[in-house]
């Protein structure tokens, strides 16, 4: 299977798939030996499910052939962070207390991409615990992800090998989760295309807690309209999840140009917080929107302690969660330290301080619905820096910000993380950064049409990193 | 740079803790206790002096913003 196929997004494999031009098995047993090869190489996997994948691949074809079409993700193969439950496959949550874990169940995600005829091929690697408690650097897993376009740097977290693994087409496409950031990170660090859906639209059944009331799941793919196929297949209501929405997304890509868009873009400060040099792609993305049709105006997130609010709800949330742990001592069995230490301080908020700042997140909630009046999608950059040292303490690289990673997350917003150019880094390529667009709640159409039509006008979704 | 070991933040890790954005960056820690404005040199000598844990100034944080009375919280109860 050549890698000119590998790399193609899902679109184009459905396509190819549908018309017979490309064979399901064929496909997944060349993504398997570039999983093989590379996964390792990378720290991208955890568990290979070859033979699983195959028999699933199999199926697939003989479907296909017999003229049954289940739809776009039929016979692509993808792979899935190992927070999700595989029923008898490990799902270690990336951290060495669990990595004996199987569960006897598949989490919702792994059932509805199964029955949309998508191939598993392994459990794809993860920050511990989702990064819980906090951690140091990207060294905090059981098996810690580099970053495809330069070995000596991060892929992001937590979602490090769904990044990692999407960009060098190791996999068709792949399941993050965001609580906090942990698909925009990886997708911007990577150069992949993630997605944030609203918090609700998938059912998170099956998938590790760290904080009921902000845990989202979501793709992670090489391109935006992927996002809108697999969304397509993984939202709807669960009675398995209390907090899912009954909101089905029927997925249309959009053609058209983005005249009658109202985009509101975000003010950051480069050279406090960030890397000047990279300031530049930021602008030149918004004048390609404003290129496109759009019309572009600055944004002002409403005035919120964001951080201390969410660091609250999660911190409260995540020692609930992973109370039995910490309490029973095996927290010191987790990688990094500072894991250790953050998850056991979460015990010492109280009931009040929660309520506190779940009174705060409502009022959050309204001023970015409020936002929302003025604007049809909010722009920022997903970060201000690209991928750091793989050792670097996150302390030193993630300096501050507007907020607009926090806010979006604590109002359950939806917000894709696109390619908008490359930074300095290794010759020839550099290193990429990622443009967030965010969208009102349960607007993900919005959103998949304004990363969309940006896609369509640039390349910077096609490179590929010089890995092999 | 954060020993493991230390129990406070500098008022530079607190601002890598709420920019962090990884599910739960660092840093939770850090996010408690800062907010935007608090990044500004001397905004908060209060904290500083008095040698707050992060734990005390995210909760002060909190609690010093006002909030209205009839403001419920994101979740509520419902009766099924």
């Amino acid at each position: 299977m050549s890698e000119e196929i590998l790399y193609l997004p899902v679109a184009e494999l459905s396509q190819r798939i549908r018309g017979g031009a490309l064979s399901p098995v064929e496909l997944t047993e060349g993504y398997l030996d570039r999983l093989e090869k590379l996964g390792p190489k990378l720290g991208a996997v955890i568990t290979i499910t070859k033979e699983l994948a195959l028999e699933q691949a199999r199926q697939a074809e003989r479907e296909l052939n017999a003229g049954r079409y289940r739809g776009p993700l039929h016979g692509i193969p993808f792979g899935v962070k190992d927070l999700l439950a595989t029923r008898g496959i490990k799902t270690t949550w990336g951290a060495p207390p669990y990595r004996d874990q199987v569960f006897d169940y598949d989490g919702t995600v792994v059932r509805r991409l199964r029955e949309a005829g998508g191939v598993l091929l392994g459990k794809l690697s993860m920050i511990e615990l989702a990064g819980g408690g906090g951690y140091t650097n990207g060294n905090a897993s059981l098996v810690p992800t580099v970053n495809p376009w330069d070995t000596t740097r991060w892929a992001g977290g937590s979602s490090s090998g769904p990044g990692a693994a999407t960009v060098a087409a190791l996999v068709g496409f792949s399941i993050g989760s965001e609580t906090w950031g942990s698909i925009l990170t990886p997708s911007s660090f990577c150069g992949v295309s993630g997605l944030r859906p609203t918090y609700g639209r998938v059912s998170r059944f099956g998938a590790m807690a760290l904080s009921w009331t902000m845990d989202k799941l979501g793709p992670m793919c090489r391109a935006a309209e992927d996002c809108g196929l697999v969304l397509e297949a993984l939202a709807g209501y669960d009675p398995n999840d209390p907090g899912s929405a009954d909101a089905p997304f029927p997925y249309k890509p959009g053609r058209g140009s983005l005249r009658g868009v109202r985009l509101g873009w975000i003010r950051e400060d480069w050279e406090k917080n960030g890397d000047p040099a990279l300031a530049p792609l930021y602008q030149d993305a918004l004048g390609t929107l404003r290129q496109l049709g759009a019309a572009v105006g600055e944004a002002k997130l409403p005035e919120f302690p964001y951080g201390p609010v969410a660091g609250t709800v999660i911190s409260a949330e995540g020692a609930a969660a992973f109370d039995e742990l910490i309490r029973s001592g095996r927290v010191k069995e987790l990688v990094d330290e500072r894991q250790q230490k953050g998850l056991g301080r979460g015990m010492q908020l109280s009931a009040p301080d929660y309520i506190r700042a779940m009174r705060i997140r409502r009022l959050v909630q309204e001023g970015m619905a409020k936002l929302f009046e003025e604007f049809d999608a909010v722009l920022s950059p997903s970060l201000l820096f690209t991928a750091n040292r793989m050792e670097q303490d996150l302390n030193e690289v993630f300096r501050g910000g507007s907020g607009i990673g926090a806010a979006g997350n604590l109002a359950g917003l939806p917000a894709i993380s696109v390619p908008m150019g490359f930074g300095p880094g290794p010759e020839p390529s550099g290193l990429p950064v990622g443009l967030s667009i965010m969208g009102k709640a349960f607007d993900e159409g919005t959103v998949l049409r304004v990363a969309g039509a940006y896609q369509r006008a640039t390349d910077w979704h096609t490179r590929r990193p010089p890995i092999t | 740079m954060t020993s493991n070991s230390k129990s406070k933040l500098t008022r530079r890790q607190f601002a890598g803790a709420v920019a962090a954005g990884l599910a739960a960056p660092g840093l939770f820690s850090g996010a408690l206790a800062q907010e935007k404005k608090e990044e500004k040199p001397g905004a908060s000598p209060h904290a500083q002096q008095q040698g707050e844990s992060f734990l005390e100034r995210g909760r002060r944080r909190l609690r010093e913003f006002p909030v209205p009375a009839e403001t419920e919280p994101a979740f509520i109860f419902r009766v099924k």
